[in-house]
C-alpha cells in the first residue's frame, strides 16, 4: 500500500510535468508556426462567431494568399481598457484593432494610436469611404445597426414598427431585455428610451437623461435583465425568457439563417460603426497598414458584406453587390431611412461644466439609477 | 509509563542540545516570502499608487468621489449581504455533506467526491445558461412544479435569489472540502464516550465536533465570503437589471469608464472594509466558536482578575441567563438530533441537486443537434464532439490549461510546503504578519491583482508566455496550499523530527522518512485545490493569454460569450469524463495490487 501511495505522487509529478513540458512545447510549436513566413505577421483580434468568419473569409485569407503575410488571429472579444493598458505598458496586445467610437476616442486621448499610411492605399480609394470618412488615425470598419426584435415563435404575425412599440406591452405581451446603459453609446439604450417615450430622432442629442430614465422606469415592470453579450438576446428570445429585444442586426439575420423564430424592423434601427486603427508600437506595424489597405478595397469589401449582413465602409462596394443582397445591409436606402445614426460626436464630447465625456456622465447617471 | 518518561528526558535534552546550534528553519520561509513579494506585493502597490494619482500627482480625489456616491455604497451592502447569505448557506450544507460523508463507506466516498467536485468541470458561463434553463419560467423547476398542480411558480432566476443559487453552487465545494477533512480526522471515541454517560447523540456531538471543527467551519466561511466578493459572470447573468455587485461596479470603472485608478479605489476601499470586517468578527466570533476550554479558563479568570468588581448580583443574574441558554440549546439539539437522519439526506439531496443538475443539463446540451442551447434539445447528435476533437485550438488550449495549472500546482505546493514549515516550526513572532499575507492573494480581489500584474510585467515579454501564465497561478495557489500544508503540520508532533534527527538524520532525511509520508495527504489536497483554482480561472488569463497562450476557461468563455452553442458544454463532458475514467482507473489499479498481492501471498504459503 506504502508502495503504491509512492508510487501514485510520483506518477502525479511525473505526469505533471510531462504535461507541462508538452504544454510549453506546444505553445512553441503554434508560435512557431505562426513565424515561419518570410513576409511576418500580423497579429488581429479575432472578434469569433460569423463575424469572425466573414472577416477570415473576406480580408484574412485572400490577404494571406495575396502577400504571403501571416494573418494570427489572437482570439479574444478584447476590453478595449486591457489593451490600452497594453499599449501604455509598451506591448500592445494586437497589431491592428476595431473599435466604436467612443473606444477610439479614449485610443486618441491616450496617444494610443498610429497614423495610417495613405500611400500604400489604391487610388481613389480613400474617396470611397463613407457616409463617415476616413480619419488621418482610423477607418470606419463597417456599419451595423440596433434593431427591435422579437420571437415570432411568441408574437405570431404581430410585427413591431417603433421602439415604442417595444414598449407597448398590451399590445406585445412578454418580458423584455436591452443592453445595458453601462455600455454608454454601445448598447444604444439611451436613445432607444429616449425615443420610446416620443423624443424624434432629430432632438436625440443632447439626450434628455431625466426622460430617459423616467421611460425606463415605465419599463422596469416587464424588463427580465440587460443582456451582457451579442449572443445573449438571441439566446433569450430562443429559450423563451423574453418575447422581445434589442440585438444588432447581424445576429437576428444569422439566427434566421439557422432557422431560429425571429424577426426584426429596419424602422428607428439605430445606425452604428466600428473604426479599424492600428496600435502604438505595433510590433508589426508596417504588415499592419498593408493589411488596412487591402481590406478597404471595394472586392473585400463586398465579400465581407456578403458574408455577414453588416454594410461595407467602402460605398463602392455596393457596385458588386446584388440588389437582394444589399437590401439586407443596414445602409441600403431603403432601410437607412428610417434609421438613427449614433451621434458619436456628442457620445465623445466634453459634458458641458465638467472635465468629463458625455459618455462618462451617462454612464455614472446609469449605474445611480440601476442600482437604486 | 517509562517509555513516555524516557521520552520526555530524551526530547527534552535534544532541545537543550539543539538551542545550543543557530536555529536555521527560517530559511524555509525565503522562497515563500520572495514569491509573495515579487509577485504579488510589489504589482498591488504599483496599483495602490494609481489610487493616488488624479491629474498631477498625489490626490485623495479618487477616495473623496468613491466614498461620497450612492452607487458605490449600495453596490457594496447588496454584496455584502449576498456574500454573508451564500456564506451561510454554503457552510450550513457543507456541514451536513463533510459530516454524512465521513459516516459513508469508503467506497462510496470516492464517488461522492467526483460529485462535489463537479462544478470545477465547466466554465461559469454554460452552467449559468444551464441554470437559467432550470429555474426561468418554463424551465425545469416551474414544470416539474406544474405536474405537482403548483400553477404560479416563484420567480426564480433573474432576481437575487438567482444570483444565489449560483453562487452556492460554485463555492459550495470550497466550504465542504476544509470541513471534510477535519471532520474525517476526528476520533468518535469521545462521542461514544459522552453518549455511554446518558448524553443525547446530538449533545455528544455538539460538545466533541463543535470545539474540533470550529476552526475549519470559520476558515471555510472566510473562504466563500471572500470568493463571493469577487464574483462577476454569475450574478451578471443570474441576477435582475438593479442587482449589480461591487465586482461589477468595479468592471464597469475600468472597462466601460476606462479608470483604473478609480477601480483601483474602489479595490482598495472592498480591501479595508473586508480586512476590518474580519477583525471585528475574529474577535467577536472566536472565542464563542472556538473550544469550550477556552470559555470557561476565561470565566475562571475573570473573577480572578477584577475581584468584587460588579457583585454578586449580576454574576448570578449571568449564571441564570446561562443555565437557561444552555437548557434551550440541549432542547434544540436534542430536536436536532431525533431529525438527525432526515436532516443530512436532505442535506445531501439539495447539495447533491445543486451540484449536479446544471452539469446534467450541460451533459445533455453536449448532445444536442442544435446551434443554441434549447432545452430540452429538438433533436441529439454528436457533432459538436466531432467538432472539438477535430479543432486544434481547443484541443491545444486543453493540453494548455491542464499543463500550466498543474505545473503552478507543482511549484506552488513545494514553495507552500517549506513556507507552511517555516511558519509552524520557525520564529514564533513573524507568524501572524506571515499569515496575513499569505491569505492576502485570496480577499484581493484576482481582476485587481491581475492589472497590477499585468502592467508590472508587460513590458517584459511575459504576456503570451506559458510563464506569464504559471507566475500568478503560483501566488494564487499559495493560500491554499500553505495553509493547508499548515494545518496538517500542527497537528504532527514535532518530537517525531526531533527523534529523527537525534538518531543521525539529517535535514533531507527528516524531509523524506518522517515529513514527507506524513504529509503527504495536506500535500496532495493543497495541490488539487492549487490547480483547480488555476484550472478555472478565467481573469488572470484574459490579462496574460495575449494571442497565443489561451487557456481551455478563457476559450470557452470568449466561445460562449461570441456565440452560444454547446460546444462549451462538449468541453465539460470531456472533462468529467477524463475525470470520471481517472478515479475509476484508480479502484480498478488498487484492486488490481490487492490481487496480485493475494495471489503472491498465496504462492508463498503453498
Amino acid at each position: 500500500m506504502k508502495f503504491s501511495r509512492k508510487t501514485a505522487l510520483g506518477a502525479v509529478v511525473a505526469v505533471s510535468t510531462l504535461l507541462a513540458t508538452a504544454a510549453c512545447g506546444g505553445g512553441d510549436t503554434s508560435a512557431g508556426s505562426a513565424s515561419p513566413s518570410a513576409a511576418g505577421q500580423v497579429i488581429v483580434p479575432d472578434p469569433g462567431g460569423d463575424l469572425g468568419k466573414a472577416m477570415k473569409k473576406a480580408f484574412f485569407d485572400p490577404f494571406e494568399k495575396q502577400t504571403g503575410i501571416d494573418v494570427v488571429l489572437a482570439s479574444g472579444e478584447f476590453d478595449a481598457a486591457v489593451v490600452l493598458s497594453g499599449v501604455k505598458a509598451g506591448a500592445p496586445a494586437y497589431d491592428i484593432l476595431n473599435i466604436n467610437a467612443a473606444g477610439l476616442q479614449r485610443f486618441r486621448d491616450n496617444a494610443a494610436i498610429e497614423p495610417i499610411d495613405y500611400t500604400l492605399w489604391k487610388e481613389g480609394v480613400r474617396d470611397k469611404i463613407s457616409p463617415v470618412k476616413a480619419s488621418d488615425d482610423a477607418v470606419p470598419a463597417f456599419y451595423i445597426s440596433i434593431v427591435p426584435s422579437w420571437s415570432t415563435a411568441k408574437l405570431g404575425d404581430k410585427a413591431l414598427t417603433s421602439w415604442a412599440d417595444f414598449w407597448d406591452v398590451g399590445k406585445f405581451p412578454g418580458k423584455r431585455t436591452l443592453a445595458p446603459g453601462a455600455w454608454g453609446a454601445g448598447g444604444a439604450t439611451f436613445e432607444i428610451a429616449a425615443m420610446a417615450d416620443g423624443v424624434a430622432p432629430k432632438d436625440l442629442y443632447p439626450i434628455d437623461y431625466d426622460r430617459v430614465f423616467k421611460s425606463l422606469d415605465r419599463l422596469k415592470p416587464n424588463l427580465v435583465k440587460f443582456w451582457e453579450t451579442g449572443a445573449e438576446p438571441i439566446q433569450l428570445l430562443t429559450g423563451g425568457q423574453v418575447a422581445v429585444t434589442s440585438a444588432w442586426n447581424g445576429r437576428v439575420a444569422g439566427a434566421q439563417e439557422k432557422g431560429v423564430p425571429v424577426a426584426s424592423t429596419w424602422n428607428q434601427s439605430i445606425l452604428q460603426y466600428d473604426n479599424w486603427t492600428i496600435l502604438k508600437g505595433a510590433k508589426n506595424a508596417a504588415n499592419a497598414q498593408k493589411l488596412m489597405a487591402f481590406m478597404m478595397e471595394a472586392q473585400p469589401q463586398a465579400d465581407f458584406a456578403n458574408a455577414i449582413p453588416y454594410s461595407p465602409a467602402n460605398s463602392a462596394a455596393f457596385d458588386l453587390l446584388s440588389p437582394e443582397r444589399a437590401a439586407l445591409l443596414p445602409t441600403s436606402p431603403g432601410n437607412v431611412a428610417n434609421a438613427v445614426t449614433q451621434d458619436y460626436a456628442w457620445w465623445t464630447a466634453k459634458a458641458p461644466g465638467t472635465d468629463k465625456s458625455n459618455e462618462e456622465v451617462a454612464i455614472e447617471r446609469w449605474q445611480a439609477w440601476v442600482s437604486k | 509509563m517509562s517509555v513516555d518518561s524516557s521520552a520526555e528526558r530524551f526530547t527534552g535534552g535534544l532541545a537543550a542540545r539543539l538551542r545550543r546550534r543557530p536555529d536555521r528553519r527560517w530559511l524555509t520561509l525565503v522562497p515563500l516570502l520572495a514569491v509573495l513579494i515579487l509577485l504579488f506585493v510589489v504589482p498591488l502597490f504599483s496599483l495602490l499608487a494609481d489610487s493616488f494619482r488624479s491629474g498631477q500627482g498625489f490626490s485623495l480625489e479618487n477616495y473623496r468621489e468613491q466614498v461620497t456616491s450612492p452607487v458605490f455604497w449600495r453596490a457594496m451592502r447588496r454584496t455584502l449581504v449576498i456574500a454573508a447569505l451564500s456564506t451561510a448557506i454554503c457552510v450550513a450544507l457543507g456541514y451536513c455533506m463533510a459530516y454524512a460523508l465521513t459516516r459513508m463507506p469508503k467506497r462510496l466516498r470516492g464517488v461522492l467526491m467526483v460529485v462535489v467536485l463537479v462544478p470545477y468541470f465547466t466554465s461559469i458561463l454554460i452552467r449559468s445558461y444551464a441554470w437559467i434553463a432550470i429555474l426561468a419560467p418554463g424551465g425545469l423547476v416551474a414544470r416539474t412544479l406544474a405536474l405537482v398542480g403548483v400553477e404560479n411558480p416563484p420567480e426564480l432566476v433573474f432576481n437575487q435569489i438567482g444570483m444565489l443559487i449560483g453562487t452556492v453552487q460554485i463555492l459550495l465545494p470550497l466550504a465542504l472540502l476544509p470541513i471534510y477533512s477535519v471532520i474525517s480526522d476526528i476520533d468518535r471515541a469521545p462521542v461514544r464516550a459522552a453518549q455511554s454517560l446518558g448524553a443525547s447523540p446530538a449533545v455528544a456531538h455538539w460538545h466533541v465536533y463543535r470545539p474540533a471543527t470550529s476552526s475549519a467551519v470559520l476558515a471555510s466561511a472566510a473562504l466563500v465570503f471572500i470568493s463571493t466578493l469577487g464574483f462577476y459572470v454569475t450574478p451578471a447573468l443570474l441576477g435582475g437589471p438593479g442587482d449589480a455587485l461591487i465586482a461589477q461596479s468595479i468592471l464597469v470603472q475600468f472597462s466601460n469608464l476606462v479608470d483604473p485608478a478609480g477601480a483601483a479605489t474602489q479595490a482598495v476601499l472592498l480591501l479595508l472594509i473586508v480586512l476590518l470586517l474580519f477583525v471585528v468578527l475574529f474577535r467577536y466570533l472566536a472565542p464563542s466558536l472556538s473550544v469550550g476550554g477556552t470559555e470557561s479558563t476565561a470565566a475562571a479568570e475573570r473573577p480572578g482578575r477584577r475581584p468584587r468588581c460588579g457583585g454578586a448580583d449580576p454574576d448570578e443574574r449571568r449564571e441564570k441567563l446561562r443555565a437557561l441558554r444552555a437548557r434551550m440549546l440541549d432542547t434544540g439539539l436534542d430536536l436536532v438530533g431525533r431529525l438527525r437522519l432526515p436532516i443530512l439526506l436532505c442535506g445531501w439531496i439539495l447539495g447533491a441537486a445543486l451540484l449536479v443538475t446544471p452539469l446534467i443539463v450541460v451533459a445533455i446540451w453536449s448532445f444536442s443537434d442544435a446551434t443554441y442551447l434549447t432545452f430540452p434539445p429538438e433533436e441529439y447528435s454528436t457533432r459538436w464532439f466531432a467538432d472539438y476533437f477535430a479543432d486544434e485550438a481547443w484541443l491545444g488550449s486543453t493540453f494548455l490549461s491542464l499543463g500550466i495549472a498543474s505545473t503552478a500546482a507543482v511549484i506552488s505546493v513545494v514553495i507552500g510546503g517549506f513556507g507552511a514549515f517555516g511558519l509552524v516550526r520557525g520564529p514564533q513572532r513573524p507568524r501572524l504578519p506571515i499569515a496575513i499575507l499569505v491569505a492576502m492573494p485570496l480577499i484581493v480581489p484576482p481582476m485587481i491583482y491581475s492589472l497590477g500584474f499585468f502592467v508590472l510585467v508587460a513590458p517584459h515579454g511575459l504576456v503570451g508566455t506559458n510563464l506569464g501564465l504559471i507566475l500568478p497561478y503560483v501566488v494564487l495557489g499559495l493560500p491554499f496550499s500553505v495553509s493547508i500544508t499548515a494545518a496538517a503540520l500542527r497537528n504532527l508532533d514535532h518530537r517525531l523530527e526531533n527523534a529523527a534527527r537525534s538518531l543521525g538524520a539529517g535535514s533531507l532525511s527528516v524531509l523524506r522518512h518522517v515529513l514527507l509520508p506524513a504529509l503527504r495527504p495536506a500535500l496532495i489536497s493543497g495541490f488539487v485545490f492549487s490547480f483547480l483554482a488555476a484550472f478555472d480561472d478565467v481573469v488572470v488569463a484574459t490579462f496574460m493569454s495575449g494571442p497565443t497562450a489561451v487557456t481551455l476557461p478563457l476559450r470557452m468563455f470568449q466561445d460562449i460569450k461570441l456565440e452560444v452553442s454547446p460546444r462549451t458544454a462538449v468541453v465539460a463532458v470531456v472533462l468529467l469524463g477524463a475525470g470520471a475514467a481517472a478515479v475509476l482507473l484508480r479502484f480498478v489499479i488498487a484492486w488490481l495490487v490487492r490481487a496480485v498481492k493475494v495471489a503472491l501471498s498465496r504462492l508463498g504459503s503453498s
